[in-house]
């Protein structure tokens, strides 16, 4: 047990190497030296109150879309499409706050909540659908809605739920405040005029994901359930000798994936950004989740862990974006990498057990 | 309550011209899906899925646009697109093959790791917003249309005189009589079928796997090269747009058949050319792009759900296969 787990922290810290080196190598391009970017990638988000809360903001997004890939990675399915189903969920969220009155806030948010899930849930039907019935390759389907998602936000913003004053830009209005979670942390800063306490983007919402995290845990991975996912994972036809419906299995996991990422994307809407805009659109928080499903060998625990880990590398990146001036392209090269390190570690890993 | 746009689009589709033009535009856009599909294919048949087709399209892509930018001559570009997917799809070929690695994981990593690092070096390395002399048709439209009198005879001869049009077009009944007719053909589909039958027969299983992931892969490339430096002249960033995918769905649409995957990928094209030119016809409709962009994506899942509700797999698809 005890070399056991030395070989897999010894994989981790190889795929998280892989990670690193491969951004420091290419931050080089832009004159940064791989050490000074390796510096500002690891201690930039514990700097400041300011960036530290900001790991958790990109945690909320990310491990409530990671919730539902991982999930369905236990059934052996890939939902690359959690981008999409994220855009989808956040124009819905938008679109009920401004087409419906209900007499109170809260029942408000619980209906754009849901409706953003279940919007979310019909848009991850289609590939589940094909998936289950015909065997069609779910991450071929799921990537092209997520183009299809993209158009379909941007139709979005220029109509149904174009804001009121937008000056020609696409972008939404802003939420009421009865509408948004409230802040979670304030911080105080110093001004010319004395200390003054100011919101950061993390707010109440982080609840709603933690609390979905454990009901999960407890409903699916603490259950038979996990076994029957595990086993539709496997083999389609063993799962149907066992007397496992893989049909309805594959199914309704590709849409509880569907559902968790639309309620990410009306959880970033109502908790951090309060409107939409088209510079959303390419968000990554979908490609993101996956990596954290992928590293978290599709446990929940786990999966919370790594989905940390990744947060404090995204803030830590966005903060060696500023200061070089480099692209946002630039973290995909260390997703990408990352990627291909995971099952090369695994193998290494699955031989030395 | 109709949209404007479908209204308009519907006029707009009764009228012969713009059908005309978007069959020569379609051929133009076809060699893009056309190599990734037919490389792919063979891929495919011997067991191996690569998902990395679009990393490695847009890494074709931008290697070929470098090298035509730097040195001028679109050929030698080319040339670099197709050493260069090689040469990653070797790698791609030695995890999935050799190693045995989980091949959506290493795929999917593979097509991010292709957009990040052509992003960076677009911007870092090359000349944004130069375009490159392009390697095509030695005809141009606005010549022919003169003498001819027509534009849309014009672009037809335009496109059907691209050497690289052509090459796709002859790609798919090579790739018909290679697997159908040949003796390699036949050790790929015994690779891709039934590893261990084909080990038994004496067909080194590893190494057919391993020739057809490259091959592959530097279709996909050239994919990418005829993109920048043939169909735009110009590299962008993640300018694949889902193609990569596009043609990994039309093989599907096709049964893992090549001539079945041409026609699926020839529809494809037609309505990514149709939803370009109408969306190209008018100010109006430009300013709602998006609304059109949509169209080829969901074309795809259609032509899935139509064509591709009986195709079965290579049973060894994703297997690795170790000799016992």
């Amino acid at each position: 047990m005890a070399r056991g787990s030395i070989v897999v922290i010894a994989s981790y810290s190889g795929i998280l190497a892989a990670g690193l080196l491969g951004v420091s190598m290419v931050a080089s391009l832009y004159g940064i030296g791989m050490l000074d970017s390796m510096r500002i990638l690891i201690t930039s988000p514990f700097s400041d109150l300011l960036h530290f809360s900001e790991i958790f903001v990109r945690f909320i997004a990310i491990y409530t879309i990671a919730l539902g890939v991982s999930i369905a990675l236990k059934a052996g399915l890939w939902n690359i499409g959690g981008e999409g189903q994220f855009l989808v969920g956040a124009v819905m969220a938008l679109y009920i706050a401004k087409a419906i009155q209900a007499p109170y806030p809260q029942l408000a948010m619980t209906i754009m909540i849901l409706g953003a899930s279940l919007a979310a849930m019909l848009w991850a039907l289609p590939p589940a659908f094909l998936k289950a019935r015909f065997g069609v390759n779910e991450i071929v389907t799921t990537l092209m809605l997520n183009i299809v998602a993209a158009s379909f936000t941007l139709y979005a913003l220029d109509g149904p739920i174009r804001g009121q004053a937008s000056y020609g830009y696409l972008l939404s209005d802003v939420l009421p405040p009865s509408l948004r979670f409230p802040v979670l942390l304030r911080i105080p800063m110093q001004t010319s005029t004395g200390i003054e306490w100011v919101d950061t983007r993390l707010s109440y919402s982080i609840f709603v994901t933690i609390a979905l995290a454990v009901v999960l845990y407890i409903a699916i991975e603490r259950s038979p359930l996990d076994i029957h996912l595990g086993v539709v994972g496997k083999d389609w036809r063993i799962a149907s000798y066992a007397g496992i419906n893989v049909f309805r299995v594959v199914v309704l996991t590709m849409l509880l994936a569907g559902a968790l990422a639309g309620l990410s994307g009306a959880l970033h809407v109502m908790g951090v950004l309060y409107r939409f805009d088209s510079g959303q659109i390419d968000h990554g928080f979908g490609y993101l989740a996956v990596l954290a499903a992928a590293l978290g060998r599709s446990r929940i625990p786990l999966t919370a862990l790594t989905s940390l880990l990744i947060s404090i590398l995204v803030v830590g990146g966005e903060s060696l974006l500023v200061t070089i001036g480099a692209t946002y392209a630039i973290t995909w090269v260390a997703v990408g990498l990352m990627m291909i390190a995971i099952p090369i570690a695994e193998k290494i890993v699955g031989e030395k057990r | 309550m109709i949209p404007p746009e479908l209204v308009k689009t519907l006029e707009l589709l009764a009228t012969p011209s713009i059908l005309a033009v978007s069959l020569a535009v379609s051929l133009r856009l076809l060699p893009v899906i056309l190599y990734a599909s037919m490389g792919e294919l063979i891929t495919e048949k011997s067991g191996v899925l690569n998902l990395g087709v679009e990393g490695i399209m847009l890494i074709g892509a931008f290697a070929a646009f470098i090298v035509t930018q730097r040195y001028g001559d679109p050929l030698a570009g080319l040339l670099t697109a197709i050493a260069i997917g090689s040469l990653v799809s070797m790698a791609y070929a030695y995890m999935a093959v050799a190693l045995g690695v989980n091949q959506a994981v290493a795929g999917l990593g593979l097509w991010l790791f292709g957009l990040g690092t052509t992003g960076v070096l677009y911007f870092t390395a090359s000349q944004v917003g130069v375009s490159v002399k392009t390697l095509g048709s030695p005809l141009s439209v606005s010549d022919i249309a003169r003498v001819v009198g027509y534009r849309e005879a014009a672009e037809l001869l335009v496109s059907i005189t691209n050497p690289l049009v052509i090459a796709s077009l002859a790609l798919v009944p090579a790739t018909y009589l290679v697997l159908r007719k040949t003796v390699v053909g036949l050790m790929i589909e015994a690779a891709g079928e039934d590893p261990m039958a084909a080990d038994a027969l004496g067909i080194n299983v590893q190494r057919v796997r391993i020739i057809s992931t490259i091959y592959g892969g530097t279709m996909a490339a050239l994919a990418g090269a005829y993109l920048s430096i043939s169909y735009l002249g110009d590299f962008r960033y993640g300018m694949t747009a889902g193609r990569g995918f596009m043609a990994l769905a039309m093989i599907y649409a096709g049964s893992w058949d090549p001539l079945r995957t041409f026609i699926a990928s020839l529809f494809l094209s037609y309505v990514d050319a149709l939803q370009l030119s109408i969306a190209s016809s008018s100010l109006d409709l430009a300013r709602r792009y998006y609304f059109f962009n949509m169209i080829p994506y969901i074309a795809v899942i259609i032509l899935i759900i139509i064509l591709g509700r009986r195709a079965r797999p290579p049973a060894g698809l994703m297997k690795p296969f170790k000799k016992p």
